[in-house]
Formats: C-alpha cells, structure tokens, sequence
C-alpha cells in the first residue's frame, strides 16, 4: 500500500534507518576520497547486514493483525485461527484487533498508514477489490 | 504477503419463487423481465456482486434488494418476502435440507464440501461464473521482503495441513496456496473482474 511519505508519517525505525544510510554514505565519501574503495563496500555491507538481522530476528515482539470486519464474522474467525497458530509457531503473541467501518476502509487505512516494518498486518477479502472500482475516493490505494 | 483461503457461495430460491433448478430461474427471469427479486447484506458486498455478475452472464434482469446485512436479508428471503438470495454455504445448507429454500447452484469453479449434490452455476450453463468470498493477509508495501516471504511461508505450511482442510471443509472454505508475487496478481485481476461488471452494470453507491 502507498502511503504519503512525508516525515509526519514516517515511523521511528524508518528515520533511523535514513539516519544510518546518511552518515554512511557521508563516511563512505570521506574514505572514498581516501582512496580506501575497500572500507566503502565494508560500510555498506553492514547497513545491509543491519536490515538483515532486523528481519532474521523478525518477530521480537506482539504482531497486530488488524482485521476491518466485525467481531465473529468468517474474517475474525480465520483471522484468529491463524493468529493462533503463528504464535504458537514463532513464540511471540499475534494480536487480532477489530477496526470495522466505512465498509472496511477504516481499518484498511489504519494498516496502510502503519509502519512497514511486519508488526502491522491486515486481513483482506474481495470487499477491498471491489471497494477499488466501488469506492473511489478513499484515504489509500491497494 | 499471503491468501487465507475462499469460500463458496449457494444462491437460494424461496419455495414461492416457483424454481427448483438454475435452467428453471433462469428461463422464468428471461420470460419476466425484472419480475423477480434478491436479497443481499448491502450495496457493493460480495453478495450483491455475486448478484450482479450472474444477470450479467446469464444475461437476465432481477431487482436487488439491498438489506443491512446478510441476517436481515436471510430472513426476508426465509420468510419469501424476496424470492432469492446468494447466501454462505453453511449458513444455508441446512435451511435447504428442512425444504425452507431450494438450493439452486454454488458459485465456486467446483463442487462446494457442504453441498456436493448441488451443481455449480459454471456447470449448470452459466459458463465462467466465480464469486466466492476469499480472505488474504496483507502487510503496508514497504514491508522488507524477507519478512514478507517468511509468513507467506508459514502460512503455505499452515495450510498445507490436512487437520486445517479438512476442519476449513466443514465450514465450507478451501485453503488458496499462492507465493507472495502469485498472491498479488491474483489482487490485480479480482480487482479487474469486479471493476469490468461493476462498470458494465453500472452499480454506484447511494
């Protein structure tokens, strides 16, 4: 999903991560003025071992998964069936929270201005591809 | 990130509607134009679509008569203030059963699990019909990839389990096992399915 980037949205992790990529192209071209190529392709291997890492060790904390139906209808339902299994299998909690409204698009919206970073999930239908054509004109796009 | 699964739909006729068959609806719809009526849980659900697209490719005029909510809708066409209705299976498989609808054809490309003795409307002449209701998990697009594959992942394993099918049958929903990138065409064209009818139909909201 698109969602505006400008800096009011962005997340924690995400201005972190600019901040990293900043200074380590700014050190990158100090050592690269230095004539030292070697140390450049050093730096930029362990932002990317960073990234890495972040997502090996993915999730280290709860997952809500939002769901933008009410409570005890089919969505809901498998949505903590699998909400359940997952945690059993990654050991950390995955939370099912209901965001109904608006036809779905409260919710939707809710997950579409989340941080990308896996810890924001939605379960989808066929309400949100028809709400594509249905709806024109909503707060974020597929 | 991953589909979740679908589930078929069975489109109903109160005994009073006078069709026991999809041949018999449609051929009576053909001979009265707008004369008969269907329920649904509101304007632009899954229900109305699954309405929409059989007049649209049987090439019939039924009146929608749009309910808040799929209980409300179910009621009315239990009661027979409206002839017909495109339901869950398993809400109405046993409504069906007692003879308080006619179950007509399902709406998946194959035989729904709850319903085996009733034909699909694809095989009962009304060729390419699909309107299920299918479920998926999505994460914000800019989500790392690995993260993303992970739980397509587990998910595909989850429901590679033959425990999960067969309880998932009983409810009358069938797992759909797509990668990541599989999962998003299939997004794509169901966008475009629905924007063609919805186009074509020319359905707007109130």
């Amino acid at each position: 999903m698109d969602v505006a980037t400008n800096d009011m949205t962005k997340g924690k992790a995400e201005i972190m991560t600019e901040n990293i990529t900043k200074t380590t192209t700014r050190r990158a071209l100090s050592i690269a003025l230095g004539k030292t190529a070697l140390c450049l392709a050093g730096a930029g291997a362990s932002v990317k071992a960073l990234a890495q890492s972040a997502e090996q060790a993915y999730p280290s904390r709860p997952v809500k998964i939002v769901v933008p139906f009410a409570t005890g209808g089919p969505a809901d339902n498998y949505a903590r069936f699998i909400a359940q299994r997952l945690q059993e299998r990654f050991g950390h909690a995955f939370v099912v929270e209901n965001k109904p409204g608006a036809g779905s698009i409260i919710g939707t919206d809710q997950v579409a201005k989340a941080v990308p970073d896996g810890y924001t999930l939605l379960m989808m239908s066929n309400t949100h591809t028809v709400n594509e054509t249905f709806i024109p004109k909503k707060p974020y796009a597929l | 990130m991953a589909p979740v699964n679908f589930s078929d739909l069975v489109l109903v006729a109160h005994p009073r509607a006078g069709v026991r068959s999809l041949g018999e609806l449609i051929a009576k719809a053909k001979a009265n134009p707008g004369k008969l009526n269907y329920a649904s849980s509101g304007l632009g659900t899954p229900y109305h679509l699954a309405g929409e697209l059989f007049k649209s490719l049987a090439g019939i005029d039924l009146v929608h008569v749009p309910y808040k909510g799929s209980s409300n809708a179910r009621t009315d066409v239990l009661a027979g203030h409206v002839d017909l209705m495109f339901d869950a299976v398993t809400t109405m498989a046993e409504q069906a059963r007692s003879g308080k609808v006619n179950a007509l054809a399902t709406s998946g490309k194959t035989r729904s699990s709850v319903m085996p003795n009733i034909p699909t409307l694809h095989e009962s002449g009304v060729s390419n019909y699909e309107s299920t209701i299918w479920l998926g998990l999505v994460a914000p697009r800019a989500t790392p990839r690995g993260i993303v594959n992970r739980l397509n992942e587990e998910i595909s394993r989850m429901l590679s389990q033959a425990e999960v099918r067969d309880l998932w049958a009983k409810q009358g929903a069938s797992p759909i096992l797509l990668g990541v990138d599989k999962f998003e065409v299939y997004i794509k064209e169901d966008i475009e399915k629905w924007s063609a009818l919805i186009k074509s139909s020319n359905i707007r909201p109130e």
